[in-house]
């Protein structure tokens, strides 16, 4: 299909839908507004995108990174029609039905249709979020494994938000080393103790981030740097 | 440090936005051959670019000045970094954060003032943080001699702004709750991320707790100070008190 874009039309209709799924989570997609004339606009010519499944968030990210970068004199991050059209061409994987045959859109409406201007939502989205931190470390993806692990369907990762929150999303090391910490790639899942509020745990290593980076240039620190400047409570992490 | 940033930002012939930056580290006893890194960012879209060093700046130049990863202006911001040569990796030696982008007739574009002072009849009160719907104003006694000068003095920003800041995210934070917040064009938005650009991450939430909010708040003023260098300030305020 070709890429597109959904219009105001197109975004007031899939807001209905998001309205409707909340009392009646049976409702069917509306696919047809992916490519009707009234409601979606192709974004580029020649631009096709396919339906594929994702094994996680990673995988789409890097996905939609490959076919975006194609997309030329276009704020992509800031384009909430773009993202709206494919979170809804995505939308079995993002919110898929469930064993009942309902799905669970949830309160957030910034998860499908992203807020773009306001600095604590637009991460939100169940894509563009997930696309912003990949492309953050697309010259070496698996730096940000930790981020960006989870299924598709899972947009409230606790070290996602954590990061992308703060500038520190942007930096190698510091991803590189929580990715080395708390992510288990046996499981493909956070290790055991590292959602703890404790010493060690996730949120304090952002806490002591934010300290460092008061007197340190975090950007350019290499990780073995940064882990040698981290209190010993990191320590349990290394072995 | 800010003051000394001064970027620019336009499109070249073919559309792409690129950036023209002026550094003036002279002032500063900064070491010669520390590194100079100029960063441009809008919410967690980010660029990076060597600057040089502060003995021999050398700005980008053609194509490695395009700003890629953004195609519009609006909300970008710029960072300027002096980072240690040697000996200690990665010591951050100065920096100059949210520096705005000056458009062709050399205005700040998005320059508001945060904190606007007015004169007032405050009784036996020197100054008070009156809040309205546009926002706090600094109202300082109208029975100073000359307010104005008395706001712009050394000693009554240092120990007036920090205690001023703190009553305002507190009401933002705690009080208010307006939900446009979030609204980065609101006087609440604009205050939250001023105090977010000094390095603390995106404020408290509704799901934060009591002693969240009170820690972000004081992590706010606590920077804020550290970066003004407050008792910097107000310590040459009492040297000159005393050499004259």
């Amino acid at each position: 299909m070709k890429l597109h874009r959904l219009n105001d039309n197109g975004l007031t209709r899939f807001g209905q839908f998001l309205d409707a799924l909340v009392t009646e989570p049976i409702f069917s997609v509306p696919t047809e507004l992916l490519t009707h004339p009234s409601c979606a606009e192709v974004i580029a010519p020649g631009i096709e995108i396919e339906q594929r499944q994702f094994a996680d968030r990673m995988e789409a990210a890097k996905y939609l990174d490959e076919i975006l970068s194609d997309v030329k004199d276009r704020d992509i991050p800031r384009d909430a029609g773009l993202w709206a059209w494919l979170t809804l061409f995505f939308f079995d994987q993002v919110c898929p039905v469930d064993a009942d045959g309902s799905r669970k859109v949830g309160a957030q409406r910034a998860t499908w249709i992203p807020q773009t201007d306001v600095t604590r939502r637009f991460y939100r989205h169940a894509l563009l979020g997930p696309y912003l931190a990949y492309r953050a470390h697309r010259d070496a993806p698996e730096r940000g494994r930790v981020l960006l692990a989870d299924p598709m369907r899972v947009t409230t990762s606790e070290a996602f938000r954590l990061f992308i929150e703060t500038a520190f999303v942007n930096m190698p090391a510091p991803v590189e080393l929580a990715t080395q910490f708390y992510f288990n790639p046996e499981t493909q899942k956070l290790r055991r103790g590292a959602g703890t509020k404790g010493p060690g745990g996730l949120r304090r290593f952002l806490g002591v981030l934010q300290q460092l980076d008061l007197t340190f240039d975090l950007h350019s620190l290499t990780v073995e740097r940064l882990k040698a400047l981290l209190p010993n409570e990191f320590g349990k992490w290394t072995t | 440090m800010r003051e000394d940033v001064e970027v620019s930002v336009f499109h070249d012939s073919d559309g792409t936005l690129q950036f023209d930056a002026a550094l003036n580290l002279v002032d500063y006893d900064l070491p010669p051959a520390a590194m100079v890194y100029l960063e441009a960012y809008r919410q967690s879209t980010f660029m990076r670019f060597d600057f040089g060093t502060v003995q021999a700046p050398n700005s980008p130049a053609g194509t490695s000045r395009n700003l890629s990863e953004f195609t519009s202006k609006d909300g970008l911001l710029f960072r300027a970094k002096v980072i240690s040569p040697s000996g200690q990796e990665g010591l951050l030696l100065a920096e100059a954060d949210q520096v705005p982008i000056k458009s062709a007739d050399d205005q700040d574009e998005s320059r508001i003032p945060l904190l606007p002072t007015a004169p007032e009849d405050l009784g036996q009160e020197v100054w008070c943080v009156a809040i309205g719907a546009s926002g706090p104003i600094l109202q300082i006694s109208k029975h100073l001699q000359d307010w104005k000068e008395v706001a712009g003095s050394q000693a009554f920003r240092s120990l007036v702004f920090p205690s001023a800041m703190r009553q305002i995210l507190t009401y933002v934070i705690f009080i208010d709750e307006e939900p446009d917040a979030d609204d980065p064009q609101s006087w609440r938005g604009r205050w939250l991320r001023f105090a977010s650009s000094l390095g603390l991450g995106d404020p408290p939430d509704s799901t934060s707790d009591e002693m969240e909010k009170m820690e972000w708040i004081d992590a706010a003023v606590k920077r804020f100070s550290q970066h003004f260098q407050m008792v910097n300030r107000y310590k040459n305020h009492l040297a000159s008190e005393v050499s004259s």
